[in-house]
């Protein structure tokens, strides 16, 4: 109910006090009047959400359509699962698949651990000047775009002067074509994260941190405990909640690779170790203009996302922790 | 107990270590990228590595300065980093302070809609498709307003705004407020921390923005700093970057490259340390919190 319908309904209403079987009614229109401002604060959020979020939504169907751009999103014709046969049916399901499911791997077992293993350390830091001045510098690679982490991969990897192939010819080893290599694809992806956000990933866990009872390790500490017993045994179990949230936020979000970086790492060489869903139904939707395929490919990936998330979720109810929802 | 006291003192001298070696790593291309762009472009080529600069020139920057286009992209990333940042800030103000009063009817339906968006979208092709539809291509609206709103900024801001005494609200009301008064005069004021932070965080993605403007923008004119990036970055080499330059100095190519890494960088980076007094304390909230 927009705030208009209430400015016309509510104040009739409480002119007639009492109006039987509509007083609940009454009474709660009332309220909503009393909150009128509140709704009208919402109403540009949720006119956005609206169109930008739940129209794409309806927008989806097209996966199920053969779109016409011609004849519109609503006479275009029913294909049924047509779409999604031609994806499962494709060689090159399997690739995209593979692709990002190694991809995703990388991201929950390399890049996810070493934000824990460097906020642990950050924490264990005790000189505070020392510590901010490391988390300021670690913290700047967040602010540069993919564009420049990409870009400045690019200067220092090429063969064309780049620091690193001429640091090899100086230890008399041969030039090594990085950028367009298949074996060295994934590792430059994960380092490249790591690199832009291992950094800031700590934020989180030291916020966490800086819960721990302090009395704790002074109890350990009479135990004989040393620091990494005092680690292992106080500080990792005390933020165990935390890991198990972010690790269902980005098992969730599994498949959402950075686009933006994936796109920028690729070329016609690394395509076949490098493809990814996301960059697929770029590629084929927007470049070759197969909007509904596309959008069936589209559809899917999201689908499996949204199973991922309460599959995880449901598995950290199971470990007694709290869940997102 | 000695044995003890040896052991922890070793563990700190390999913490610093393993953190400051890190952090070195983590500054150093950017640092090489910035001493690099103001050193003479054929000690660049060299590709020595390089603390500090030799033989400082600017003609890098001045040569991207000169280029015709160049003004115009600035200008609009400034634009849509602005204005696009107040809009999403106020657009999620206004949304997240009612759905944080529980008990306002339908904001608990309406916070979950929000919430539902971070887990299942339509994805790339229908957003495209609306944004056309809308006449939005190819204009720097398409750039601020189909992600004018972030869901998880808005999780942030109502769990930062419950925790707010409810007695503010009362003591605004008996001083004659409305609730417009409240959220500006009251609440917003005190919630500087957070809302420092998540201004920064728009901020930052406004003026890093790059997927959006690749899908929606084709003409020359309304580019922004990252797609013309990528142009110089990525897909020319050196050699096609000099010759598109008017300019006559031997091999610029390389140095225009990191001259313009720094131009699109520099600007964002300087609004961090700026903001930086809130941000510390609002990150903690809104982690915490969220």
């Amino acid at each position: 109910m927009t705030d208009k319908d209430v400015q016309r309904i509510a104040p009739n209403l409480r002119t007639v006090p009492g109006a039987g079987s509509s007083a609940q009614l009454q009474l709660r229109l009332a309220k909503v009047w009393k909150f009128r401002w509140l709704y009208l604060f919402m109403l540009p959020g949720l006119v956005y959400f609206f169109i930008f979020k739940y129209v794409p939504l309806w927008g989806l169907i097209m996966a199920f359509k053969n779109y016409q751009p011609y004849q519109g999103l609503m006479k275009s014709e029913w294909v049924g699962f047509a779409h999604f046969e031609r994806l499962f049916g494709m060689a090159d399901f399997w690739m995209l698949f593979r692709n990002t499911i190694i991809l995703g791997l990388y991201n929950l077992l390399v890049f996810f651990p070493i934000t824990i293993l460097l906020a642990l350390l950050l924490n264990e830091a005790r000189r505070e000047m020392f510590k901010r001045f490391v988390q300021t510098l670690i913290y700047v690679p967040h602010f540069l775009s993919w564009v420049v982490i990409v870009g400045i991969s690019y200067v220092l990897l090429t063969t064309e002067g780049g620091i690193i192939n001429e640091l090899l010819k100086a230890l008399g080893m041969e030039q090594v074509e990085f950028l367009t290599s298949t074996t060295a694809f994934r590792p430059l992806i994960v380092l490249q994260m790591i690199w832009k956000d291992a950094g800031w990933g700590t934020i989180i866990f030291l916020a966490a941190l800086a819960g721990v009872n302090l009395h704790l390790y002074e109890a350990a500490k009479i135990d004989g405990a040393n620091r990494l017993q005092q680690l292992w045994h106080i500080t990792l179990p005390s933020i165990r909640s935390v890991i198990v949230i972010l690790f269902i936020l980005r098992l969730g979000s599994f498949l959402d690779l950075g686009f933006e970086q994936i796109f920028l790492m690729l070329n016609a060489v690394n395509r076949e170790v490098g493809e990814v869903f996301d960059t697929y139904v770029y590629r084929v939707g927007l470049q070759q203009g197969q909007f509904s395929y596309s959008t069936a490919v589209g559809l899917f990936k999201s689908v499996v996302g949204l199973i991922l998330v309460l599959i995880a979720n449901k598995v950290a109810k199971w470990f007694g922790e709290e869940g997102i929802y | 107990m000695k044995k003890l006291r040896f052991g922890s003192f070793a563990f700190d001298a390999g913490n610093y270590a393993a953190l400051a070696l890190l952090a070195v790593l983590m500054i150093f291309p950017f640092w090489n990228v910035l001493v690099s762009s103001i050193t003479a472009p054929h000690l660049v080529l060299e590709g020595a590595i390089r603390l500090w600069p030799e033989q400082l020139t600017f003609v890098a920057f001045t040569t991207i300065f000169n280029t015709p286009n160049f003004v115009k992209v600035f200008q609009n990333t400034v634009f849509i980093t602005v204005i696009g940042t107040f809009i999403s800030m106020l657009l999620s103000v206004l949304l997240a302070y009612p759905l944080s009063k529980k008990r306002l009817a339908g904001a608990n339906a309406m916070a979950f809609a929000v919430f539902f968006t971070m887990m299942f979208s339509g994805g790339i092709i229908p957003s495209y498709l609306l944004v056309k539809s809308l006449g939005m291509m190819n204009t720097l609206w398409s750039l601020m307003i189909p992600n004018a709103i972030n869901a998880f900024n808005i999780m942030i801001l109502i769990s930062f705004f419950r925790t707010l005494p409810e007695e503010l609200e009362d003591s605004g009301r008996i001083d004659g407020c409305n609730d417009f008064g409240i959220l500006f005069r009251i609440m917003v004021p005190i919630s500087m921390p957070i809302i420092a932070t998540l201004t920064l965080f728009y901020a930052v993605a406004q003026w890093n923005m790059f997927f959006q403007a690749v899908m929606y923008i084709s003409n020359p004119n309304n580019y922004t700093l990252q797609v013309l990036l990528r142009q110089l970055l990525i897909v020319l080499t050196s050699d096609a970057v000099a010759a598109s330059l008017s300019e006559d100095v031997p091999r610029i190519g390389v140095t225009v490259k990191l001259a313009m890494i720094v131009v699109s960088t520099v600007p964002i980076l300087l609004v961090y340390p700026f903001l930086q007094k809130h941000f510390a304390k609002g990150m903690m909230l809104g982690s915490v919190k969220g």
